[in-house]
């Protein structure tokens, strides 16, 4: 699937979503549910210390490994080829999948597994293999359920099928392979598990993400809960990894830092159930493990942020924090976005990677309250990034698109009646420093409270 | 794309010449250096055993002369065989040699091939050593190395770990500085290293936690206490 899902412009994208009670529903347990785990295992964890001490450690273990992006790359590569991999640099998504192609085809490989990988998702691996007459198998249990419903996009970074519920699971299940039992989450993860060993064991290929390179060693980290990374890994003969250019540390002592960020703000755990560091070269006489390991490191749009005020969202390590704190995601939902990537990220990243058109009115797509940037455990300014796009947006296009074009005729009176926007459903606020900076700039009030619903509904006649 | 015009790319982009060496920051002081350094061993086991219930690992606190009926018993309530256990001389060492001769229990073997990760595949329980083990998220790490599949502690149905205490650190920081000492400044990192923290879990479905996805759908850490 490429970055950019179908579904229709924003805001007829928006308007579905808030039609969907169900999907909101779960979008708002899902929320709260791993926000929660995160503030238990971050902020509210005692013996954790100071998490402002840890986020400023993974803020400049990133920072110092962008700054320095062409040497760690290439100690990194040089590390893999010494311990006997390949390494291919894509510049383009396209010159990505045709590397990967022809591995597979060298290889005469038809039956392929995948661990959960987003940068796979940028650049459309999987329908350009399926195209070459390849069996292309996820086996992350939200990505197989996705895979199943006819390759439905993902609607949150960290837990991509959670619009779903178990009942259309279930009936999804029974429609596509013939599933009969019940639609506890129990019964259909046993039948996942039967149904997935035996695509692993006649696997050729595995490929897989990566969450963190270390470059001193020439090491692949994947961090799963499933463990499904590892079975990919294990018995394939060959590796794919797949990683975007920025996703790497300069040491294992780097690694230890981010992987403890990362496990602990992506789903609450002080580490991930399995973490599994992969170094190519398996030992002399084992039987297990890849005979074959190939790195493709990709670029796809990421040097466009290099030199800008954008570089810092290549900090990103991909927790959903962010995600899961954002007001805007919450009445939305993940598919509104039309990207692979939501929320405040999504917002960020969408329209730096992907064509801007598709992607330039997501900047609008957010309250600027700052909570997102507040949640980062890397401390990438989100919300001062998103200005930064909306004047670059309203700047490039001469006027400014809808969504703003409303925004600053409906705050007007918004600010002027607020009670009219305190209705029951959640609230927005806006902080005040960011809404400051930009009412600033952009010259439009800005009203304390509102609910979003409230205000999308209201001011779209107005953005017409 | 050729590396150097990739990487000249990068370099372009930072605005800067490339780069041929890089000095990186001093970390002393941080907070992943200073975490549960200090913590006494009594400390470390309980913070383990703690960790590992919330991971839904069951963690049985033993010693060298309860070990072998302690595994024996664990195994049974694992549905007893067929076990698959990693080739470590330390079986021996902790009086487990009588466990390996048992009717139902196959040591690691490369030698046989596919047939070793079939066997893997149809075991009820996986058994080996920890290399070492992180008190502060309950997780055994594990050194590739042949004798010690990697298979060896996914596919079977469950798995059991077997830490003797002196191997339990306080957190990863220590793992990558033994990771640094042990095998950087040597002969290079072990093809793979893993990080197991309990059973195969997944919450995709409605965020409601389930395990047994795809690796071991029960997981028991026997905590070695004077060893
Ligand atoms: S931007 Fe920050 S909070 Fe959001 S996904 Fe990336 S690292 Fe996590």
């Amino acid at each position: 699937m490429p970055m950019k899902i179908e579904g229709g412009p924003f805001k007829a994208r928006v308007e579905e979503a808030l039609h969907n009670d169900f999907m909101r529903g779960a979008v708002r347990r899902a929320q709260d549910g791993l926000r929660g785990r995160k503030l238990a295992a971050t902020n509210e964890d005692r013996d954790f210390e100071d998490w402002e001490a840890w986020r400023q450690a993974g803020e400049a273990v990133r920072r110092h490994t962008i700054e320095n992006l062409d040497y760690y790359l290439e100690q990194l590569s040089e590390n893999v080829e010494a311990r006997g991999g390949h390494v291919f640099f894509a510049a383009t998504a396209e010159e990505a999948t045709a590397y990967i192609r022809q591995v597979v085809k060298a290889k005469d490989a038809k039956r392929i597994i995948k661990s959960k990988s987003m940068v796979t998702e940028e650049i459309s691996l999987n329908a350009a293999l399926e195209a070459d007459g390849c069996e292309v198998v996820e086996t992350d249990l939200g990505e197989y359920i996705l895979q199943l419903d006819d390759h439905e996009p993902p609607s949150h970074l960290v837990a991509p099928a959670v619009h779903k519920n178990q009942a259309q699971i279930r009936e999804l299940y029974a429609k596509k392979i013939g599933y009969t039992a019940t639609e506890k989450p129990e019964e259909i993860t046993a039948h996942t598990r039967k149904v997935l060993r035996e695509t692993f064991l006649h696997a050729d290929i595995g490929i897989t993400g990566c969450n963190f390179a270390v470059a001193e060693t020439g090491t692949v980290t994947l961090l799963t809960n499933e463990g499904n990374a590892d079975l990919a890994t294990s018995l394939p003969k060959t590796q794919i990894s797949v990683m975007g250019m920025e996703r790497l540390v300069p040491t294992w002592e780097d690694l230890d830092i981010l992987v403890s960020l990362l496990s602990r703000s992506a789903v609450g755990q002080r580490l991930a159930t399995y973490v599994t560091a992969l170094t190519p070269g398996r030992e002399e006489g084992s039987v297990d493990g890849p005979e074959d390991f190939h790195l493709v490191i990709v670029d796809a749009g990421r040097s466009k942020a290099l030199g800008t005020e954008f570089q810092d969202v290549l900090h990103c390590i991909r927790c959903g924090a962010c995600i899961n704190v954002c007001p805007v995601y919450r009445h939305i939902g993940g598919h509104a976005y039309g990207s692979i990537y939501q929320g405040p990220i999504g917002a960020v990243l969408s329209p730096i990677l992907g064509d801007s058109d598709a992607f330039k009115t997501l900047p609008f797509a957010s309250s600027l309250c700052g909570a997102c940037t507040e949640a980062c455990p890397v401390g990438i300014p989100l919300h001062e990034q998103l200005v930064a796009h909306r004047r670059a947006i309203v700047e490039d296009h001469g006027e400014a698109p809808w969504f703003e074009k409303l925004a600053m005729r409906g705050f007007g009176a918004a600010a002027a009646k607020p009670e009219r926007f305190a209705r029951a459903g959640g609230t927005v606020r806006l902080a005040k420093p960011l809404a400051r900076a930009w009412t600033a700039e952009r010259e439009f009030p800005a009203p304390a409270r509102t609910t979003f619903r409230k205000w999308f509904e209201e001011r779209k006649g107005a953005g017409r | 794309m050729e590396r150097e015009r990739f990487l000249a790319r990068v370099a372009a982009g930072l605005g800067r010449e490339r780069r041929r060496e890089a000095e990186r920051p001093d970390w002393r002081g941080q907070p992943h250096q200073r975490l549960y350094a200090d913590e006494s061993a009594e400390a470390l086991g309980d913070l383990f055993e703690e960790q590992c219930r919330f991971m839904k690992t069951e963690v049985k606190r033993t010693s060298r002369a309860e070990l072998a009926e302690v595994l024996e018993s664990t195994a049974a309530e694992y549905g007893g065989g067929p076990v698959v256990v990693s080739d470590d001389e330390r079986y021996e060492a902790y009086g487990l040699g009588g466990f390996l001769q048992r009717e139902g229990v196959s040591v690691w073997d490369d030698a046989k091939g596919r047939g070793m990760i079939e066997l893997a595949e149809r075991a009820k329980v996986g058994v080996s050593f920890a290399d070492l083990a992180l008190a502060e998220s309950g997780t055994v790490v594990v050194f590739s190395r042949p004798g010690n599949g990697r298979t060896l502690h996914m596919l079977p149905e469950n798995y059991i770990a077997i830490i003797p205490k002196g191997r339990l650190v306080p957190r990863f920081s220590q793992a990558s500085r033994y990771i640094q000492e042990n095998f950087i400044r040597k002969n290079g990192v072990p093809s793979c290293v893993k990080f197991i923290s309990g059973p195969s879990n997944s919450a995709d479905i409605e965020l409601k936690s389930v395990v047994g996805v795809h690796g071991p759908v029960r997981a028991a850490f026997l905590l070695v206490e004077d060893a």
